[in-house]
Parts: structure tokens; sequence; C-alpha cells
């Protein structure tokens, strides 16, 4: 091959590489650009004060759901996140390097299991039992969503921490759980609220696991033990759905949560500035 | 706290089989290889929803994989660091953006855009192909790999990179010695990555496998097996996320449709933990 073939060659590989990446921002500011243009137009006062009405009415909104997605994830990381921030002291400060191996593996199957499949085993485990799907199976889903998510990156900002400071502690004569409770757990308090943003956004947007547990509802919340909408049940009933209200409504359920996400993300990226 | 989540694990695992147990007993291997599924009579052959889900995961791969080869080249080896610093975030930044805006994105807007000019275009041209007949609706297997992919992308894009990011420079800059163009530098560094590579891929399908919301609006869920891209289909997510609620009150299909989801449960285990292992054993890093 001459010089001359392979250096075309090598123009049109670095442009098809471009190109690609052309595609893919094109692609990322579409669905951005519609989800916003379509969801801001039926944003008004009703929509984030009422519920849900009958298809025809045009004084309607989706705080019942916004309220049930605040209850449902709230419950669900108020569960977990204590859980996981154990799970990882107890991983990083206690176990021998067998026991974490096998409880990482373990974690890895867990945040594995797809969350269609979380949602039929809290089906089993929880609505089948109560004979009623509720706001706390839903938050159940969820709980255990975030679990393996969370202690993973909580064991890793705890495993990050130099020996020394640990070393530092037992030399001034502190017990080892002072040492895990005042040097790692405040040291890696930066971690922890990282993944827990990340984690709180994951199951934030999550709608699978909800299907067959926390169902939706039509009404703002009435316990836990009664089903309870959230704005990604409602987005995707409301898209399934034949009305044009419904459906505008839905690009705005779409353009509120894809706000919500993308601020903790942004927030998580460039002001806590960690990487995980 | 680590006895809880052994302990919550093992109950999963627990409930899938014995909840699934009804229908294996009931159709034996049906359930796996059947190509019926019809509830009202009582058939349930759960192939179709594998094929699909397989089929909707190779298709996405297709189309991801050379995208975000060619995503994580450019941000890797190509771009300036002041640009690659905001755009690698934003890439990665799609991988948050939840399934269900996904769904919504490809049912009102690539739908559309695949019926009126892609899915004619295609068919009147490469219609000779059996991929490319069939009714022109914009939804079905082609719409549901395309939102596919574009949820991978970020994934496998972003460990490429790394796996590129991982090659010792002297390997490119031996290849610039030996007057090799900065393209075919790039080459051999994709060459001593591709186990990385590799393991991008191996995660981007395994995602692909259990995705639900993304392609449930989309996919058309009626069972078949077809290559047809245009034709509906379904995948063992969203048949349980369509039927689930209305087969509780039938037992035995409740039973069918969770033995499915053991199915996908397996099969997404298998492929993240065995095979991914086996990669980062080979190249000793974390991905």
């Amino acid at each position: 091959m001459s010089i001359k073939t392979r250096m075309i060659k090598e123009r049109v590989y670095f442009f098809l590489s471009y190109v690609s990446v052309g595609i893919t921002l094109f692609i990322l500011g579409s669905i951005i650009f519609y989800t916003f243009i379509n969801g801001f137009r039926s944003w008004n006062l009703d929509f984030f004060l009422l519920p849900e009405s009958s298809p025809l009415d045009p004084r309607q909104g989706i705080a019942h759901a916004i309220q049930g997605s605040v209850i449902v994830s709230f419950t669900a990381a108020a569960l977990a996140t204590p859980i996981s921030i154990l799970a990882a002291i107890y991983l990083s400060e206690y176990a021998s390097d067998k026991i974490r191996g096998y409880i990482s593996n373990i974690l890895e199957i867990m945040a594995s299991i797809p969350s269609i499949v979380v949602g039929i085993i809290t089906y089993l485990l929880f609505v089948e039992p109560l004979r009623t799907f509720s706001a706390f199976a839903g938050s159940m889903a969820l709980t255990i969503m975030m679990i393996p998510y969370m202690t993973r990156v909580c064991e890793d900002t705890f495993l990050s921490i130099g020996k020394e400071y640990r070393e530092a502690g037992l030399a001034l004569g502190l017990h080892k759980w002072k040492v895990s409770t005042y040097i790692v757990l405040r040291m890696g308090m930066r971690g922890i609220i990282t993944g827990f943003a990340l984690a709180f956004g994951r199951i934030f947007g999550e709608t699978a696991p909800l299907l067959f547990t926390a169902l939706g509802s039509r009404t703002f919340f009435t316990g836990f033990l009664n089903p309870v909408s959230s704005i990604t049940l409602l987005i995707y009933e409301y898209s399934k759905s034949p009305f044009e209200t419904w459906i505008n409504i839905a690009w705005g359920a779409a353009a509120l949560l894809m706000i919500i996400i993308l601020f903790i993300n942004i927030l998580i990226r460039f002001v806590v500035g960690k990487r995980i | 706290m680590v006895i809880i989540i052994v302990i919550i694990f093992s109950i999963f695992f627990v409930e899938l089989v014995s909840n699934s147990l009804y229908a294996f007993l009931k159709a034996g291997l049906t359930i796996i290889v059947g190509s019926t599924w019809n509830p009202v009579k009582e058939i349930y052959g759960g192939l179709p929803f594998i094929y699909g889900t397989l089929y909707t995961s190779i298709l996405a791969l297709i189309i991801a994989v050379p995208l975000s080869l060619g995503v994580a080249i450019a941000s890797s080896e190509l771009l300036p660091s002041s640009i690659t610093n905001v755009l690698n975030p934003v890439i990665e930044m799609m991988a948050a953006i939840p399934s269900i805006i996904y769904g919504m994105w490809a049912l009102f807007v690539l739908g559309p855009i695949l019926r009126i000019y892609i899915e004619p275009f295609l068919s009147s041209t490469l219609g000779f192909l059996p991929l490319f007949r069939g009714p022109i609706t914009g939804l079905g297997y082609l719409n549901a790999a395309i939102v596919l992919s574009i949820m991978i992308l970020p994934i496998i894009s972003s460990l490429m990179r790394e796996a590129i990011g991982m090659v010792p420079k002297e390997i490119e800059e031996l290849t610039l010695a030996l007057g090799g163009t900065r393209w075919e530098a790039i080459k051999m560094k994709i060459h001593v990555a591709k186990l990385g590579i590799l393991g991008g891929m191996v995660l981007g399908f395994s995602r692909a496998v259990g995705e639900t919301m993304a392609i449930l609006l989309v996919i058309g869920n009626k069972p078949s097996i077809t290559l047809s891209l245009f034709s509906s289909g379904a995948t063992i997510a969203t048949v349980i996320a369509n039927e689930y609620p209305e087969a509780i009150i039938n037992p035995l299909h409740a039973s069918a449709l969770t033995s499915l989801a053991l199915i996908l449960f397996v099969i997404s285990v298998t492929i993240n933990v065995i095979f991914i292992r086996y990669i980062r054993s080979k190249i000793g890093v974390e991905i």
C-alpha cells in the first residue's frame, strides 16, 4: 500500500470517528430537545398542583404522581442508605478478604438483576402476601434496586481511604468501631453523598419495578398499604393512552423528570466534582 | 447488615424458583422451546420471547458497537482534552436519563421518522432481503433495537475508552517510529485493548437483555420469530410487563411468566458474572 492510500484511509477513519460523535450528540440533543419543547408547553400551575382528571378536562396535573414518586423514593432511600453504609463499613473494615469476595459477588449479581425481575420478586414477596398493591411494596422494590449500587460506591470510597489514617486512630487508642465511625465514615462523607445522590437519581427514574408493586393510582397518596402513582408510571400510562391531553401531560412529566435527573447529575459532577 | 443482604438474595432466588416450579412441572420444557404463546388456550411456549430478547439485543450491539468505538477513538485519541472534558461527562449523562424517557422519545419521535422516511426507503431499495419485508409501522424490532443501542452506547464507549487509554504509550510510539500512520498506531492500540473492548460489549449486551421500559412502548408486543426488522415482536421483559398484572388471576399463567423471569435472571447473571469475570481475570483490571 502506498503512503498516499494509507493517508487517505487514515482520513476516512478519523472522519467516521468524528461522525459517530456527531450522531451520538445529535441523538442526545434530539431527546433533550423534544422532551423540553413538548414538555414545557404543558407546564402551568394546574400541572403542578392538581391530580389526574378525565382526559377531556383541561384542568389537571401530575401532583399525585410527584407526591407518589417523592414518597416511594424517599422511603426506599431511607431504608437502603443505612443498610448500604453499614454493609460497606463491614466489608471495608471488618470482613476478611474471602468474605468480601463472596459478598462482592452477591452484590454484583443483585445489581445485574433486570429491574422487571426485581418487580416480580417484590410482587411475590410483598404484594401477594399482603393481598394489595401498595406504596410499601413499591418502596421495597426500589430499596432492593438501591442497596447493591450504593453499597458498592460506599465500599469503594472507604477502601480508597489510606491505611495510615486508620493506624493513626488505632495508635491513639481508639476502638475499632470508633475508627470506623469517626475516621472512615467522616472521611468518606463526600463519597457517601455522591453515592446516595447517584443511587437516588437512578431509583427516582425507575418504572419497571413499580409496575406491579406501586401499580399507579389516580388520586393522591392514601396510605402505605394502598397503590400509589409515580411520575414514571404516569408517563408510561399516558403515553399508551389515545388522548392528546394525556400525551401532552406525559411530555410535561418527562421534562420534569429529565430536569430532576440532569440536575442531580450535574450537581454531582461539577459541584462535588467527583466521578464515580 | 451483610447477613441481611445474603438473606435477601437467597430469598429472591428461592421465591423465583419456587414460583416458576408449577409452570415447569405442568408445561415442562415447552416454556423454553415451545414457539406458541397463547394464555387463553393455556399454551405457554417462551421461545418467541427468548428469541426477541436476543434478537433485539444483538441488533442493538450491531448498531452500538461501531458508534461507540468511533466515540471512544475520538475522545481518547483525536479530540483535544478541552473538548473531551465536556464530551465525556455529557455522554455519560446519557446513561442517567430514565429509560421511560427513551421509550417516549422512541414512540413519538423515532417512530414517525422510521415510518415516514427510513422504513419505506429500506423496503423499496433492499426489500428483496427478508430483513426489510413486512408492514411499515415505525414500531417493531428496528425501533426497539435503535433505542436499545442508544441506551447502551454510553457504557460501551466509556469502557472502550478506558481500555484504549490503558494501553502503554510505547505501542503507539513504536508503530509511529516504524513509519506507521496515526491511524495504524490507533489500530495497534485497539488490538492490544481488544479484551477490554470485548468486556464493554458484553456489559452493553447484558444491559440490553434486561431493558424493559424503553422498548415496551415501541416493540409492538406480539410474540413472533422472524428476521423482519419491521415486524412487531416481544421480549421476555416486555411480555412480563404487559401480561403480569392480568396473569395474577391465573396461577399457571403467572407461574409461566415467573419462569420466564427466572430465565431472564439466569441469562443476565450468567453474562455478567461468568463472562466479565473471565475478561477481568485476563486483563487484570476492574471494568
